[in-house]
């Protein structure tokens, strides 16, 4: 089983966002998209989480066809934490975390919803905050909530947005940990669109690199972390090391301040 | 959840179950012996009211709740004052020679109408003009088996009907010809003596600045009738009785009346002599007013409604006539029709008609 | 998942009515967290169902006590009485006959007309601020009130007020123009993915230019017609009739089931946002128009029949949801008992402060609903 995209395109009015762009995720499988700002990662994440329809393409999982599938089964299959969760109104962690439950629930969330909703929040250390109004929690806080919505939708697809631009470093990885886990451990297969290509070298098993709505690098981050190819994409000079710890990226203007590289650095 | 949409369809089948029942229920009124609660009525007497309907009363009224001014000026005028037991608070601030308690008012205005309080004064006839909500009125009362007549005495086009329809009701002709014979009496001293004289521009002004009547409104048809021009008489815009506009200062300036009347709301409350200063002041300061013929000529005039409005106007008449044809009116005290209407057909006390109308420059 | 004889009694848990082990476990987990907030965490899980019960309790004693309110005098055993003579039949002597009167046919038909349109007006406000997720937005946001009251001066002002304003023909050319009006905001705003900023700025524009066109009517009324015209635009229910009653009240009856189908869906976009809840397999476009819909014909019914009652749509949901939540599960039956409950009371306050003279409902409860409403606001901040 995989989760595969095939050509898909998708335009806002005029402007083409992304064409033809086609790749596949292994079950259980860590994918990272990245791609400079507009290259498309957030639209292709909204395509395949339904918020948005392509003009043309399609997404399956396990060989079925996710957009033609009706809305509540889609959402049974896959979950989406989008960027940020802003609500207008009071709610809980707890009562937020159901929502998850939507596709799942008829009239009333029965035991069992009430039991995965705590599983999700006490996964991602929320216990203490569960009864807290989402207004008094942190940034760092919110963003686990809305994870937390995810694993209680008990998705076999997770889509996340940028979910780790808002937080601090300690939350960025606790989220990247927690995301490989679930993969791991419940052979979730998870998507991330992220900006942090050294995050995503470290914690996924693949790179999927954007640019101008079309794929350029698709690989394991090691090979697929090329120089050439990312100070093109990026517009920045760059230089990728490969040590014992993985693949590092690290822009060529920091690396001549610093003046110091111990491992063997490619250059453009 | 599901408990509580079942709780919720419950509490919708008893609420419709409640209506229904509350539709369905049979009442049957105890019988008694006397078919009515007065016994001694004259009998069923049907009128056909100012909104064209066809009412049957018992017998003439004994109690009646009048909402308006006008309509409770009239009903004391033909001397059925004693009979009216409600009235609206309108009524209460504008005629205090009536002492209207607080107990006898049944509304603020001729729409929100308090029908307990109606029904609590148990009158034989509710009496309202045609702007009231006598829809409502008709359909609230109707359980209570109190009629609801339309009776419009503000309306000048309709002033001889109206008098005779309160007349009827109240069983009252002869004090309905009186007032009605006042009436003609004052109309006829006017057209006798403005026949033949040439026509003075008049700007007839309203409570608000620079609101004026226009041709078809009783303010209009008065300035006519009194040998006059309204100055505004051209804008025809097909209105009826009411038509009123707001119209351009500078227009006023541009047609240069001689006779300007400014009318402020009714009330039988001798005016005090501030307010004309005031008024007196504000008119003759407005932009230009100062070389207005009428300001020139000392031809201002302002009115309390209570005294030119009375009547159903016909007061208002005679006075503009008389002023702007004073040699035609050199013998005639319109003061003294005044004090008339006051005393005789009000039984108020007349305080002089420099409580009411002054020349103000 | 732990066994439960296992780990910590989280992982089997809540819903459960364990009052005694949620409390340990709280205790436990929340060591650091203050009295107060524990309190409160628990009222909102276990005492949402009570809150609930209380309101409808609640309203059947304040729509009683309501009833025996007002100029002529009757008991609550003469309310019993009558209610007692008109559902089941009987013989009604002839001292009971006026009393009798007054409470079939004035008191009870206004008071329910009165609950009924304050809980319709309510429902209306939650259904349109969780989907148009803006807690200022009300069930007059998309112009029905002012298409509504343009609609009945139209048909005051042609018929020269021979129409009353509770007439058939007022009432169906009000609820004609509201349902239109309303119709042109959805059509115009599908134009624009039906976004809730798309519909708010629709719904201002046509709000002002329909506040233009009645005033317009009011500036070309006469006499014979102002006075009804202006009547409407603050709303009353002094002329309730049984008719007004049972249109309204079925309308707000059928309602509550219907948008309470619809919960789930509404509490995925009011909290999660539209791109979300799509994510989260609900069809928002769909239940957006169809919801909006039903708040729309909702408000409408309740102006052409009462006229522009303000204020009861944007504050009953307010009152609900601090009261009991944002939950809409919760907040729409509640919401139905705050907005009747509002408007009886108003209403109650109107006929009685300036007695025999009555004051229209829909500005007592501006006047009721202001204070009330910033109170709630004011010792909300301060609670957090």
């Amino acid at each position: 089983m995989s989760l595969d995209v095939a050509s898909v395109r998708f335009a806002y009015r005029r402007t083409p966002v992304l064409e033809g762009v086609d790749l596949r995720v292994a079950e259980g499988g860590f994918c990272a998209l990245l791609g400079p700002n507009g290259s498309g990662k957030s639209t292709l994440t909204k395509i395949i989480a339904r918020v948005l329809s392509p003009a043309s393409g399609t997404v399956s999982f396990g060989g079925r066809d996710l957009l033609a599938a009706p809305r509540r089964e889609h959402a049974r299959v896959v979950a989406y934490v989008p960027q940020s969760g802003a609500t207008p109104f009071e709610q809980t962690v707890r009562e937020a975390v159901l929502l998850g439950r939507t596709p799942h629930i008829g009239l009333r969330p029965t035991r069992r919803d009430w039991e995965t909703v705590d599983a999700a929040i006490e996964r991602l250390g929320l216990s203490e905050l569960a009864d807290r109004p989402l207004s008094q929690l942190s940034g760092g806080q919110a963003q686990r909530v809305l994870i937390a919505r995810a694993l209680a939708q008990r998705p076999r697809v997770l889509l996340l947005d940028e979910p780790t631009s808002a937080l601090d470093l300690r939350y960025q990885i606790e989220t990247l940990q927690l995301v490989r886990a679930v993969t791991r451990e419940e052979g979730v297969t998870a998507l991330i669109a992220i900006h942090d290509l050294n995050h995503a070298a470290h914690f996924c098993d693949q790179a999927v690199l954007l640019d101008g709505g079309r794929v350029v690098a698709d690989g394991p981050p090691s090979e697929a972390f090329d120089a050439a190819v990312l100070s093109r994409v990026y517009g920045l000079d760059v230089r990728v090391s490969r040590g014992e710890t993985g693949v590092e990226v690290r822009p060529a203007a920091l690396e001549t301040v610093t003046g110091v590289s111990a491992a063997p650095t490619e250059s453009v | 959840m599901r408990q509580r949409h079942s709780r919720a369809a419950l509490l919708a089948a008893t609420v419709a179950v409640a209506l229904c029942a509350a539709a369905c229920g049979t009442v049957v009124n105890e019988e008694s012996d006397e078919n009515d609660d007065g016994g001694a009525r004259d009998g069923s007497l049907t009128v056909v009211d100012d909104a064209g309907r066809t009412v049957e009363l018992e017998g003439p009224a004994e109690r009646a709740v009048v909402l308006n001014s006008y309509g409770n000026e009239f009903a004391q005028a033909i001397g059925a004052g004693d009979r009216v037991v409600g009235y609206d608070r309108v009524s209460a601030s504008r005629l205090p020679y009536l002492e209207i308690s607080d107990d006898e008012i049944v509304s603020e205005d001729l729409q929100e109408i308090n029908y307990e309080a109606v029904v609590e004064l148990d009158p034989d006839v509710f009496i309202l003009p045609r702007n009231g909500a006598w829809q409502d009125a008709s359909e609230q009362l109707e359980s209570f088996g109190i009629p609801v007549v339309v009776a419009t005495a503000w309306d000048f086009e309709v002033f001889h009907e109206t008098v005779e329809l309160l007349g009827e009701v109240f069983g009252e002709p002869e004090g309905a010809q009186r007032v009605s014979g006042f009436y003609d009496e004052i109309f006829e001293v006017v057209s006798e003596r403005v026949a033949g004289t040439d026509p003075v521009r008049v700007y007839w002004e309203t409570e608000q600045p620079y609101l004026t009547g226009l041709p078809g409104s009783g303010f209009d048809q008065i300035i006519v009738a009194a040998g006059g021009e309204n100055i505004f008489g051209d804008l025809d815009t097909g209105g009826d009785e009411q038509a009123e506009t707001t119209v351009d200062p500078a227009a006023i300036l541009e047609r240069d009346p001689e006779v300007v009347v400014h009318e402020f709301g009714p009330s039988a409350d001798p005016t005090g002599q501030e307010r004309f200063d005031t008024l007196a002041d504000e008119l003759t300061g407005r932009a230009g007013w100062q070389d207005l013929s009428a300001v020139g000529d000392d031809r201002v005039f302002v009115t309390n409604g209570w005294a030119t409005s009375g009547l159903s106007k016909a007061i208002g008449a005679l006075y503009l006539a008389s002023w702007l044809h004073p040699d035609a009116f050199a013998d005639v005290e319109p003061g003294d029709y005044l004090a008339r209407w006051v005393e005789d057909f009000q039984q108020a006390d007349f305080p002089g008609d420099d409580a009411y109308i002054q020349r103000v420059g | 998942m732990k066994p439960p004889s296992g780990g910590p009694a989280t992982a089997t848990r809540p819903s459960s009515p364990e009052p005694a082990a949620e409390q340990e476990r709280r205790e436990r987990q929340d060591r650091s967290g203050s009295w107060s907030r524990r309190l409160r965490s628990r009222g909102a899980w276990t005492g949402r169902p009570a809150v609930l019960w209380a309101g409808s309790v609640l309203s059947v004693l304040v729509v009683t006590w309501c009833v025996t309110a007002g100029t002529t005098d009757a008991g609550l055993l003469d309310v019993w009485r009558a209610v007692r003579l008109a559902v089941f039949g009987g013989v009604l002597t002839e001292d009971f006959a006026q009393t009798y009167s007054v409470i079939i046919n004035l008191r009870l038909p206004r008071v329910l007309l009165a609950f009924a349109a304050g809980a319709a007006l309510s429902l209306a406000g939650v259904v349109m601020q969780g989907l148009l997720r803006n807690p200022l937005v009300s069930p007059f946001t998309l112009g029905v009130s002012p298409a509504a009251a343009f609609g009945a001066a139209l048909a005051i002002l042609l018929t020269g007020g021979s129409a009353g304003s509770g007439s058939t023909l007022v009432i169906g050319s009000a609820l004609g123009t509201a349902l239109g009006v309303s119709a042109l905001v959805l059509g115009l705003a599908s134009a624009k993915a039906m976004s809730a900023a798309t519909l708010l700025l629709l719904g201002i524009a046509l709000t002002q230019l329909f506040e233009a066109m009645t005033a317009a009517l009011q500036f070309v009324a006469d006499e014979n017609t102002l006075q009804a015209i202006v009547r409407w635009t603050f709303g009353s229910v002094n002329d309730a009739g049984w008719n007004d009653v049972l249109v309204v009240g079925a309308c707000t009856v059928a309602a509550l089931p219907l948008l309470l189908w619809f919960s789930r869906d509404l509490n995925a976009i009011a909290f999660a946002g539209d791109d979300a809840a799509k994510s989260l397999g609900v069809n928002v476009t769909a239940v957006r128009v169809g919801l909006i819909v039903v708040s729309v014909v909702l408000a409408a019914v309740v102006v052409s029949f009462c006229g522009v009652i303000g204020f009861v749509g944007l504050v009953g949901p307010h009152i609900a949801r601090l009261a009991i939540g944002a939950d809409h599960r919760y907040l729409l039956p509640f919401s139905f008992v705050t907005g009747g409950l509002l408007l009886v009371v108003a209403d109650t306050v109107g006929r009685t402060v300036l007695a025999p003279s009555v004051v229209p409902v829909g500005i007592v409860v501006a006047f009721i609903g202001a204070p009330v409403f910033i109170n709630l606001i004011l010792t909300r901040r301060a609670a957090q």
